[in-house]
C-alpha cells in the first residue's frame, strides 16, 4: 500500500478542505479518468482496492496511472482510552483530494472496458465521483 | 491548410466580477490581444462551444467584432473543472506573413508488432508536441506510427515524426514520443497484491534522530 517513505514530522493537523482542487484537474497521461466531485480523505486502503479492481477488470491489459497519494498520517486512540495523555499514534495514510481532481487514469483499453473499469471503482471510494475522457474536455 | 471560421462577437464593456452576470444570460466573457490593442468581446455561450469544437487551437478564426474583422487562433480557453462550463476564452491575433508556434496533438496510427502479438501495449508518453508555421500551414493532429516499434525495445522519438509541408517541430528531438510496455505477468500482479504491508507508524522522520539527541 502507498505511504511516504521518510516525513519531516510524524503527526499532523486533520486541515480544511474548502474549494476546488487547484492542480491535477486535466487527464496527464491516459484516455479517461475518474474525477472527484466532492472533497474527502482517501485511505492508502481505498487506492489499493481501486487499483484492484481496475487491474482485474483490464485483465491485466493497458496501463492505469495512480494521479493521488496518501501523503497524510491520520492518528487514532487504542480504544477504551481515556482523553488526553498526547496525540494517539498514527493509524494510517490519507489523500486529501478536493473537487476537480483525477484520482486514476487508463490507457490501452477500449472505451467499454474503460469505463466499467472506472465506474467499479467508483464505488470503492468515500465521495462522488465522473469518469472523464480526452474527447469531452469542451 | 486549415479552413476558416466565421463567428460574430460584441465588444464587451463588462471587466472583472462584474462578468458573472454575463455568463448567467448565456455569454462567455473573451479577450483578442496580440498585434493590436487587446480588445475585450463577449460571444454566445452555444455558438463559442461550436466554435471551439471545430476550431481547436489551430484552425484560423474571423472573429467579426463590430464593423472590424481580426483573424485569429484559440490560445487559451479556461472552463470549470467539474462541470465542464466556459469561463473565459483567448483568441490571439495573427500575421498571416508571420510564423507561429502551437502545438499539436498527436494520434497514433496503426498496431506495433509486438501489441499484434499480445505482449503488451504501445502507447504514446507524450501527447501533444510543439510546432511552427504560417497559420494558414498549422495542423491540429501529427500521426504517430506506432508500427515503427517493430520490436519490444523500439522507442519512438520527436525526431522520428513525419512533419507535414512547412510545418517545424519546436519540441526536442530526442523526447521519446511512444514506447512499448509488457504486459505484467500473472505472478507479478500476485506477488504485488500481497506484498508486505508496514506498519502505517513505521515511517522514518526526517531529523528524528538529532532532535531526540537534543532533547536529551
Amino acid at each position: 500500500m502507498l505511504m511516504p517513505k521518510r516525513v519531516k514530522y510524524r503527526k499532523q493537523f486533520r486541515g480544511r478542505m474548502r474549494g476546488m482542487a487547484k492542480g491535477g484537474t486535466d487527464l496527464q497521461n491516459g484516455e479517461f479518468g475518474i474525477q472527484a466531485l466532492e472533497p474527502g480523505w482517501i485511505t492508502s486502503r481505498q487506492i489499493e482496492a481501486i487499483r484492484r479492481t481496475i487491474v482485474r477488470h483490464m485483465r491485466r491489459r493497458g496501463k492505469y496511472w495512480i494521479r493521488i497519494f496518501p501523503d497524510k498520517p491520520v492518528t487514532t486512540k487504542p480504544a477504551e482510552t481515556r482523553m488526553g495523555k498526547g496525540k494517539g499514534a498514527v493509524d494510517h495514510w490519507v489523500a486529501v483530494v478536493k473537487p476537480g481532481r483525477i484520482i486514476f487514469e487508463v490507457a490501452g483499453v477500449s472505451e467499454d472496458v474503460a469505463r466499467e473499469a472506472l465506474s467499479l471503482a467508483g464505488y470503492k471510494l468515500p465521495i462522488k465521483t465522473q469518469i472523464v475522457s480526452r474527447e469531452d474536455r469542451i | 491548410m486549415s479552413d476558416r471560421i466565421h463567428i460574430t462577437a460584441e465588444p464587451r464593456t463588462v471587466t472583472g466580477k462584474k462578468v458573472k452576470r454575463l455568463r448567467r444570460v448565456g455569454m462567455i466573457p473573451a479577450v483578442i490581444y496580440g498585434r493590436s490593442e487587446p480588445i475585450h468581446i463577449q460571444l454566445e455561450n452555444l455558438a463559442l462551444r461550436r466554435l471551439l469544437r471545430q476550431a481547436g487551437t489551430t484552425n484560423l478564426v474571423d472573429i467579426a467584432v463590430a464593423d472590424d474583422s481580426r483573424t485569429v487562433l484559440v490560445r487559451d480557453v479556461q472552463s470549470h473543472v467539474t462541470r465542464g462550463d466556459l469561463i473565459h476564452v483567448d483568441f490571439i491575433e495573427v500575421d498571416m506573413k508571420v510564423k507561429i508556434a502551437a502545438e499539436a496533438e498527436l494520434v497514433t496510427v496503426g498496431q506495433s508488432a509486438p501489441a499484434a502479438e499480445g505482449l503488451g501495449v504501445a502507447t504514446l508518453t507524450l501527447r501533444s508536441v510543439e510546432i511552427e508555421s504560417l497559420p494558414d500551414d498549422l495542423v491540429a493532429e501529427i500521426e504517430v506510427d506506432l508500427t515503427k516499434i517493430e520490436t519490444p525495445d523500439d522507442v519512438i522519438y520527436a525526431r522520428d515524426l513525419v512533419m507535414p509541408k512547412g510545418v517545424a517541430l519546436l519540441t526536442d528531438p530526442e523526447t521519446t514520443v511512444a514506447r512499448f510496455e509488457y504486459e505484467k505477468l500473472e505472478e507479478e500482479v500476485v506477488s504485488e497484491e500481497e506484498a508486505f504491508v508496514p506498519a502505517a507508524d513505521s515511517v522514518e522522520v526526517v531529523g528524528k534522530d538529532k532532535e531526540e539527541e537534543f532533547e536529551d
